[in-house]
């Protein structure tokens, strides 16, 4: 043997070593993300339907402004797995909205579904069953094609739409089901991006989502996507970012989604007349003032939260304070726990109103 | 400047090949000057501080050495430690002892208000003050001489690999390595890597990790059940032990890159199978300066059994103050205190086991693991008093605990993470304790140890860049 091919030999072991060793590594940490929770695969799954959309039966556990563990039940959905047949003599609520209702910054039992549940179940009587449709960076018109496509078929008695200023003025994800008004002014939904490169890429790329590990660099490439890297390496010496308050259009006339969320919110108001779910909206930060009449004209009830949460905020503590982050953020156990209490109060009244009627 | 940032990463990648570049007579100053750096990063007002207490104690010592007078010699020595407490006292204590004065006047209807300032804790304070205490001391003790240099000395109170956090050199121990420098050799920064890998690793995958949900878990301990608190104060033993015990291991492995050996702090502390062991193994470099300045000093065991139990609570009730300006650590120290007293009496004068062999699954080792468990639960329950936030929360805590106990939504899950934390940590540790090397990894081939560093160096920094960094648990003593 050649002095040249034994040492080739020689580098081929050495490298068969490195890469053995950092292998067993690689399984090891994975098995320590997965163990500790650290780093879990995904419980998030891409849906030629829905778009983006909870995986069955996964193990979810995050922590960011506050600690939340819990696991997707059968039928895709947070909180109970409430069969999508209705069970006889209950009533179904059903929460439609973004992060606020999905939650994922207290435990499940101390989230609004649970709270509502409990207090509604108490002061009617009856069986309650509070079903959470929470999924985060929701807007007004993905909320309609998720009710439509997801909602409807659990058949709810009761539709509470969570809304906040973003909830109109959000920007549509391209990943995706899509509202828009055909040519004879009908609101339709485009499902075509399943369609795209883009999705069909991600399809392919699907079992990277299985692992703890992978998760934990997409983490890291979403920070680097929103430009944080001068800030995360260079600290004090990186310039700072100054953050740009979205300006929020003042009227009707300047708000480029007016026509479609308006549409929306009329085609839940036929919704709510047809009888099948009544329809409510419950917003608890600003929404634009300019969308307060359609709502009305539609025949919709809005209850608005948000003297109830100053108030609360000025008595008791502030329902959007987490002490570990000191940060203002989504709603803390005191704030589920109080707007869960209020709106199993409102509804209760609602629903003795048109028992009386 | 946290160990784990990239700019400390950046940091070190332009001091370290700079110091060995550049001539001997500008390698201190190099170390000074990035010493000082280091350590305005976070607050450059305090420098001034830490440069006051320098130039104070090298004077001072200088004075000792030159004087024979005994009452002199006390009154210099009396200079040192008042100045060096006194800071800390400002420092660290003013507010405790206002906040505690107030409460205890107002039972009488009287407030005094506007004692109470906006202090703020300069970082590693107790540390440094630590440090430049023993200098003092011991040429006070005549066990040493001082350095007739000022840069020597000022490079080794600033030394920045140990600065903020420890560990508390002896001047007998580095004050020389200040003296001479070595030349970059491969062995050490070989050394020094593997050190630096193991205490980031410790520090961000697993004190990090387990410290995020700790912190949630002891902000709003009402609502988490009890197996949920358990595991609450199970992983903050872990984090402090990992956080530490990393941030030591990054200090050890950083100086040894720069040529110089730092006492290891941590010894396998959880396989401890009585709580005088414990302490011997668990910062260390703290122990045994409480040994060494406070409990010999104050007749240690000398003076009779009564005197030398009453002198173990005072050093452990004033260890437990150095932690932190709250009466949660004082009763922390107290407790410690107690269990000392207790285990001493129980040995009635024999000596203590230190070190556990291994010679099969037999009844000895049986009673090794029983031991080893026992002392982990008192040693947790006096760690409670330590983290919880207040006594309400204490209560909360043992009452869930004691009396209330509640079933948890998740109990495999919790149970598993838990367990998958202690299993790391025993893995790590086993490994240590039978190698009796901090350095293990040096051990293996060079291709396989390497293969490991580079994928935990990957995690690390990947960790590091997605989340917030989370500053070390004793900075803030």
């Amino acid at each position: 043997m050649s002095e040249c091919s034994r040492d080739m030999k020689r580098i081929l072991i050495i490298c068969a070593k490195f890469a053995a060793a950092a292998l067993v590594t690689l399984v090891c940490f994975e098995v320590y993300f997965r163990t500790t929770e650290i780093s879990l695969p995904s419980f998030v799954i891409d849906d030629p339907v829905l778009g983006r959309a909870f995986k069955p039966n996964a193990r979810s556990a995050l922590i960011q402004e506050g600690f939340y563990m819990g696991r997707i039940n059968k039928y895709g959905g947070l909180g109970p797995a409430y069969a999508p047949e209705r069970t006889e003599g209950a009533l179904r609520v059903a929460l439609v909205g973004d992060s606020y209702v999905e939650a994922f910054q207290v435990f499940p039992k101390w989230n609004l579904r649970s709270v509502l549940e409990e207090e509604l179940s108490s002061r009617t009587g009856r069986r309650v069953e509070v079903l959470n449709f929470g999924l985060s960076g929701q807007n007004i018109r993905t909320m309609y094609a998720y009710y439509k496509d997801q909602v409807t078929r659990f058949q709810p008695d009761i539709t509470l739409f969570i809304v906040v200023d973003d909830s109109f003025f959000g920007r549509d994800k391209k990943k995706g089901p899509l509202c828009y008004i055909d040519e004879d002014g009908n609101l339709k939904v485009n499902y075509d991006f399943a369609k795209s490169d883009m999705y069909q890429r991600k399809m392919r790329l699907r079992f990277t989502r299985e692992l703890g590990s992978f998760q934990m660099l997409q983490a890291a490439f979403a920070r680097y996507q929103l430009g944080e890297t001068p800030q995360i390496v260079l600290d004090k010496f990186a310039p700072r970012k100054s953050v740009k308050k979205r300006e929020s259009p003042e009227s009707e006339a300047t708000d480029p989604n007016f026509r479609l969320n308006k549409a929306v919110i009329e085609e839940f108001g036929r919704l709510n007349r047809s009888g099948s779910s009544r329809i409510m909206f419950v917003g608890h930060k600003e929404v634009p003032p300019y969308y307060l009449p359609v709502i009305a004209e539609t025949g919709l009830t809005y209850i608005d939260l948000r003297p109830e949460l100053d108030e609360f905020q000025r008595s008791v503590t502030d329902p959007y304070y987490w002490p570990v982050t000191h940060s203002r953020g989504h709603w803390n156990q005191e704030g589920q726990r109080f707007i869960g209490n209020y709106l199993a109060g409102r509804l209760c009244e609602l629903m003795d109103q048109k028992t009386t009627r | 400047m946290l160990f784990n940032s990239f700019i400390f990463l950046i940091f070190l990648a332009l001091v370290l090949p700079a110091y060995y570049l550049l001539p001997r007579r500008l390698k201190n100053p190099l170390l000074l000057v990035s010493s000082y750096v280091f350590y305005g990063y976070w607050d450059w007002r305090f420098l001034g501080l830490l440069l006051a207490s320098t130039i104070v104690d090298f004077v001072v010592g200088w004075k000792l050495h030159d004087t024979q007078d005994p009452r002199k010699r006390k009154f210099l020595l009396a200079v040192s430690v008042c100045f060096g407490i006194g800071i800390l006292g400002f420092f660290k204590y003013f507010n405790f002892f206002v906040d505690s004065f107030n409460s205890m006047i107002s039972t009488f209807g009287w407030r005094l208000d506007f004692l109470h300032m906006n202090v703020i804790l300069p970082v590693g304070i107790s540390f440094y003050t630590f440090q430049t205490l023993t200098y003092t001391v011991d040429i006070y003790r005549r066990k040493l001489e001082p350095t007739h240099s000022f840069l020597d000395f000022a490079v080794y109170i600033a030394f920045f690999p140990q600065l903020v956090a420890g560990p508390i050199e002896r001047a007998s121990h580095l004050l020389p390595q200040m003296q001479r420098h070595v030349p970059f050799s491969r062995d050490n920064f070989r050394m020094g890597l593997v050190l630096m890998s193991t205490g980031m690793f410790k520090k961000i995958l697993i004190g990090d990790t387990a410290g995020r949900i700790v912190d949630q878990i002891f902000a709003k301990p009402r609502y988490y059940s009890s197996l949920e608190l358990l595991m609450g104060i199970i992983l903050f033993s872990l984090q402090v032990y990992h956080d530490f015990s990393g941030y030591s291991l990054i200090a050890r492995g950083t100086a040894k890159m720069f040529g110089k050996d730092i006492m290891v702090n941590f010894r396998q502390p959880f396989l401890a199978s009585n709580i005088t062991d414990v302490w011997s193994r668990w910062h260390i470099s703290l122990s045994t300066w409480l040994r060494d300045y406070l409990y010999i000093p104050l007749g240690g065991n000398r003076k009779g059994a009564r005197r030398s139990y009453v002198n173990v609570m005072i050093t452990m009730a004033l260890g437990g103050l150095w932690h932190g300006a709250a009466w949660n650590f004082v009763l922390w120290g107290v407790a410690h205190g107690v269990y000392l007293c207790v285990h001493r009496w129980m040995l009635k004068g024999k000596e203590a086991t230190h070190r556990f062999v291994f010679t099969g699954l037999n009844r000895w080792f049986a009673t090794y693991v029983v031991k080893v468990l026992g002392t982990n639960v008192i040693f947790l329950f006096a760690l409670l008093i330590f983290r919880a936030k207040s006594f309400p929360d204490l209560f909360h805590f043992w009452d869930r605990f004691f009396i209330h106990w509640t079933a948890s939504d998740f109990t495999g899950r919790v149970i598993t993470m838990t367990l998958s934390f202690i299993a790391v940590t025993l893995i790590l540790d086993i490994i240590e304790y039978v190698t009796e090397d901090q350095a293990f990894l040096l051990r293996l081939s060079p291709p396989m140890r390497y293969g490991i560093i580079t994928v935990a160096w990957f995690f690390c920094l990947v960790y590091m860049y997605q989340a917030r960094p989370m500053p070390f648990v004793y900075f803030q003593f």
